[in-house]
């Protein structure tokens, strides 16, 4: 058994510190195989974070039969790995473009490139994290069709719920994010924020 | 708190089934009477999901090829890439020019995307100790260091003219060796680069061109 699986089997049985132990565990997978990716691919190859989650499953969870549970677990896990470390990166970004000039920086990290613009991820991020607060189901539909890339079909399975039931989570949550991170802008009035 | 979020969702699941504009206006004044604050949440959601337009509408997709790499025109802070000059198994050397504090041309070499930094600059420390031993104009030294926009360490070095001792000994059909005792047209100096190049082929790695 797989240290994957047993986590997974312990996290099935309702033990928090299992659940604490699983994200650290995919969160440091994904990262790995982000760098092996890039490494090993030729220059300018377009790495996509939803395949690596796919992948990183395909490797932890090892040749044993994996119960529904927990896949359904892992891809949470992973959903929330990767949305850290796409935050991380651009958060960075940030950093770096907020510096002015240039400044030496740790290079001791491992980056995605950003499938989006540094601003509007972590725009994205912090009204998702209010809506963690707001609508749990809501949030968690979003984290598994945007951030793994899960069809709808497949949320519904990992979430045991039906496709319309996801369908509906999921047009609340994209409406409730939009307006959540356009209010933010309005709010904040920075001047560099762009309109969508 | 919780409760109202369910109310919400369902109010607006039913409102998004309502086909003509009519029925949605009817629809929002009948519902939540007495609740105008939840109806205005409600209005205001709906509005978000006629603006929302592209927002959210797939999973995150990879980013074209050519966005990734650096072009030639290219700024990095005060650097901007002028011409390609080489490439190695790490990464590509360019020609750039430095804006602050000097005016100069350099040679800015952008790593490859996600190799391991931690590797790569102990890889260069070690040579650059190693090359420390034979200090000497023209080893090229090492001013500056930074990432790309999208997360490439990069380090700014010395140009160093002059054609790459392997090739002018390939495209003379001289051992490495020869090379270094040749010295109609070069001077002391670049003997000491033929040394080092042997050094650096011994090691089979190319860090300086």
């Amino acid at each position: 058994m797989t240290d994957l699986t047993r986590i997974l089997e312990r996290v099935q049985q309702g033990d928090p510190k299992a659940a604490n132990e699983l994200l650290p565990l995919v969160y440091g997978e994904l990262r790995k195989l982000a760098a092996h990716k890039m490494a090993s691919e030729a220059p300018g190859h377009t790495l996509q974070p939803t395949a690596l989650v796919h992948e990183a499953w395909l490797r932890l969870a090892g040749s044993e039969n994996q119960r529904w549970e927990n896949r359904a677990h892992f891809f949470g896990a992973a959903a929330e790995a990767m949305r850290r470390i796409l935050v991380e990166s651009a958060r960075r970004k940030q950093r770096l473009k907020r510096g002015g000039q240039m400044e030496r920086v740790d290079l001791a990290e491992i980056e995605l490139p950003l499938p989006l613009p540094d601003d509007e991820l972590l725009a994205l991020d912090e009204a998702l994290e209010r809506l963690v607060a707001f609508n749990p189901s809501a949030a968690e539909v979003v984290k598994l069709c945007f951030f793994v890339g899960l069809t709808h079909e497949q949320a519904a399975r990992e979430l045991d719920v039906s496709v319309s039931t996801v369908e509906r989570l999921w047009a609340f949550a994209r409406a409730w994010l939009f307006q959540e991170i356009q209010r933010q802008r309005n709010a904040v009035g920075s001047p560099g924020a762009k309109n969508t | 708190m919780n409760s109202n979020s369910d109310r919400l969702l369902d109010l607006f699941s039913e409102a998004m089934e309502l086909k003509s504009p009519a029925e949605s206006a009817r629809f929002l004044a009948e519902v939540c009477p007495g609740e105008p604050e939840l109806r205005e949440q409600l209005e205001t959601l709906l509005r978000a999901h006629e603006q929302a337009g592209p927002f959210l509408k797939k999973a995150l997709v990879a980013t074209a090829p050519d966005t990734l790499l650096e072009k030639l025109g290219d700024r990095f802070g005060h650097y901007q890439l002028l011409q390609k000059i080489g490439e190695g198994g790490c990464g590509v050397v360019y020609m750039a020019d430095q804006a602050e504090p000097v005016r100069r041309k350099v040679a800015l070499k952008v790593i490859k995307l996600g190799m391991d930094t931690k590797q790569v600059i102990a890889r260069f420390e070690a040579e650059r100790q190693a090359l420390a031993l034979m200090d000497h104009p023209n080893i090229a030294k090492v001013f500056d260091a930074g990432t790309t926009d999208t997360g490439r360490p990069f380090f700014v070095m010395e140009l160093v003219r002059g054609i790459k001792i392997t090739d002018y000994c390939d495209q003379n059909q001289l051992s490495t060796t020869e090379g270094s005792t040749c010295s109609s047209r070069f001077a002391r100096p670049s003997s000491m680069r033929i040394r080092k190049a042997s050094f650096i082929a011994t090691s089979s790695r190319r860090t300086f061109w």
